[in-house]
């Protein structure tokens, strides 16, 4: 996991690199730390990248030159996926952290605690945004579909159909497989014939869901657990 | 034969209808409701069908076949409570409630119709004219039911499902009182119609035929008086007790506010001694410790910069009530919020969710001793058509049983202001975080 601090305190940015070592100690992960002192650096360094390579931005909002609001909105404009923190004095402003769907944000001065609450809500939303493939043999050859472009699976006779936004996949297999496959990744069994990508939902009512324009009936013996799983995803995704 | 099976038509109908009336407007109706009154208008027929060889025993007039007639009725009025239980959402106690009274409204209807309109003064008309003995029924029945519409039903759906008798034994009651007088009154019927009334002609026992119908004709007027008196008065006092209950909440709600707003006073001029003193300071300090008091200035000052602006009204009032209740109490609350107007709630019913929900978790950060711990994140979001609003804090290893029940107290409540909109709410507790995810439609 690699995280990116931008602050233009040098105390505040060794503080913050202190909780985030303490806290790998203690829960046992690896996050490889780069720091900023400057929105204008950070933009600067990866201006020639089409990505940013961190999972995790760490944003001071008050900050001479472009603040992190502002560079976050940069930093969006290429990172469509990455989890954004902001630090602040100041409350109204983590208001508008929402704009570049910021997760939280951490008030100065920052406590322990606070830190390595938000810190891990980062580390589970970074972790679910990463991309999953999934290989599908379809009578036309050998298809790999990232996760996040699959909407749904439904089972027709005993075949399978991906539907994608842009194109569906008939192959054979079972439910039951699929469902094993994907459930780890943000898809939830929701009928007999259903198995949905949580992120595509929304609506959910007590007999339907809604994936954008496509109406799918929740069946009575799903309706719990396709509940918890949807909720389980806005708490983590 | 006829006419028999479609005076039984009415009266097996003509409770239902009453059943249906006593509840419309008064109880929320289920899913597919048209789906399930069809299918409990096909369970009436059927039922009907069952009249005849009930009929052909009760003619032999044996007092061992009445038992046949009160099964026949206990089994009627157990399949129009079913009938009114799967057509609308309600507690079976509620429904028994309601169901009785529209079988003593059924029952007022056949005593003057059948028992003094048609047998004193036309006892041919059903057999020799059955049109206008049907025609004239009608007449009677639109007329009665709806004056007793307007004229108590409406005023009995004003509860928003009170009943007058709640908790279990209450529901028990109400089932119990609804079958009694399922067995009572037709029980005096059947006594008066198929005992007594074969011996209308005999020359020593038709003296007292007509005594014996008068006399249960005034019985049945007088049991239905009375239920129905009885009835409405419950339901009038359960009505009261709410609002007054209603009323003490909303005393309680004023008391808090005021004692927010004392509390708010209070910090505000705390802060402002703060204030005075730090810019005396001012005057006198060095270029040195200037900074650091203007920096102990503008933090004092942030304080109050708790202002939220989510673009909806009513959010943007508690959300800001609530960022100073935290700010008093040393809770850091951090929050985001920005979902614009909210359209289809009920201001009221919003205020109670995100009252209710953050108010558990400044109840319970007020109360922990380390300032770093006390911890709390809202998150306010629309998801499609869908509202998500979370609530997390920070849980220390104890959490005492009175909490506990008081916090379980809260998410039924919860549930209960989320069900109107469809809504859902699921709980969290991983490494010392609570967490309530509520859901709901926005349509």
């Amino acid at each position: 996991m690699r995280l990116a601090i931008i602050d233009d305190e040098l105390e505040v940015r060794q503080k913050l690199l202190s909780f985030i070592e303490r806290f790998c100690e203690e829960h046992k992960k690896d996050i490889k730390v780069d720091m900023f002192s400057s929105g204008e650096e950070l933009l600067s360094r990866y201006e020639e990248e089409s990505t940013y390579p961190f999972d995790i931005f760490l944003f001071d909002i008050e900050m001479d030159g472009l603040n992190g609001l502002e560079t976050a909105k940069k930093v969006r404009e290429k990172n469509q996926t990455s989890v954004i923190l902001f630090i602040t004095n100041m409350a109204q402003y983590a208001v508008n952290g929402y704009e570049v769907e910021a997760i939280d944000y951490v008030l100065k001065p920052v406590g322990y605690i606070d830190f390595s609450v938000k810190l891990e809500k980062a580390l589970r939303k970074a972790d679910v945004k990463k991309p999953h493939h999934v290989i599908l043999h379809t009578k036309d050859g050998i298809t790999n579909i990232v996760t996040s472009k699959l909407m749904y699976v439904e089972v027709l006779s005993h075949d399978l159909i991906y539907h994608t936004k842009e194109k569906d996949y008939r192959l054979r297999g079972r439910m039951k497989d699929a469902q094993e496959e994907l459930s780890s990744h943000g898809f939830v069994r929701i009928h007999k014939s259903y198995l949905v990508n949580v992120g595509f939902i929304s609506t959910f009512r007590l007999t339907e869901i809604i994936l954008e324009d496509i109406k799918l009936p929740v069946g009575r013996a799903y309706k719990e657990t396709a509940m918890e799983a949807y909720m389980k995803y806005l708490r983590n995704g | 034969m006829i006419y028999v099976m479609i005076d039984e038509a009415r009266f097996i109908f003509g409770a239902f209808i009453a059943c249906f009336l006593m509840c419309y407007g008064a109880l929320p109706k289920r899913n597919n409701f048209s789906l399930r009154l069809m299918a409990s208008i096909v369970l009436n027929l059927i039922y009907l069908y069952l009249w005849y060889p009930v009929y052909s025993i009760l003619q032999e007039g044996y007092t061992a076949n009445f038992w046949y007639g009160i099964l026949y009725v206990v089994g009627l009025s157990g399949v129009q409570l079913l009938c009114v239980y799967i057509c609308y959402a309600g507690d079976i106690g509620t429904i028994a409630f309601r169901c009785l009274l529209g079988k003593i409204l059924e029952a007022l209807i056949t005593l003057w119709y059948r028992y003094i309109f048609v047998y004193v003064l036309f006892p041919k008309l059903p057999e020799t004219h059955l049109f206008i003995y049907l025609g004239c029924g009608a007449v009677f029945y639109l007329i009665f039911y709806g004056s007793f519409y307007e004229l108590i039903a409406k005023k009995m759906q004003v509860g928003d499902g009170v009943v007058p008798m709640s908790g279990t034994g209450g529901k028990v009651f109400q089932v119990i009182g609804y079958f009694a007088y399922g067995i009572i009154v037709p029980l005096i019927q059947i006594v008066s119609e198929w005992l007594i009334q074969p011996l209308h002609h005999h020359k020593t026992y038709g003296k007292i035929y007509v005594f014996v119908y008068a006399f249960s004709v005034l019985s049945i007027a007088l049991i239905s008086v009375i239920a129905l008196s009885s009835l409405y008065n419950l339901y009038t006092a359960a009505v009261l007790e709410r609002d007054k209950t209603l009323s003490e909440m909303l005393l309680k709600q004023k008391q808090k506010q005021y004692d927010l707003i004392k509390e708010n006073t209070d910090m505000i001029n705390q802060k402002c001694h703060v204030l005075k003193r730090q810019l005396t300071e001012l005057k006198t300090a060095e270029d040195e410790d200037k900074n650091r008091l203007i920096e102990d200035v503008r933090r004092a000052l942030n304080f109050y910069d708790a202002v939220v602006k989510t673009g909806d009204e009513t959010l943007d009032t508690i959300l800001t009530e609530k960022s100073l209740i935290c700010a008093n109490r040393g809770i850091k609350l951090s929050c985001i919020a920005n979902i614009g107007e909210i359209e289809h709630m009920k201001t009221i019913d919003l205020y109670g969710i995100m009252d209710l929900a953050i108010d558990q978790a400044i109840s319970y950060e007020s109360a922990i001793l380390d300032p770093e711990k006390k911890l709390i994140s809202v998150l306010l979001t629309r998801k499609g058509e869908m509202i998500y609003f979370s609530v997390e804090n920070y849980m220390g290893d104890d959490i005492s049983r009175k909490e506990l029940k008081k916090r379980d107290q809260i998410l039924e409540r919860l549930k209960t202001l989320l069900s109107r909109y469809d809504g859902s709410l699921t709980i969290w507790e991983e490494n010392h975080i609570f967490q309530i995810q509520m859901i709901l439609s926005d349509e």
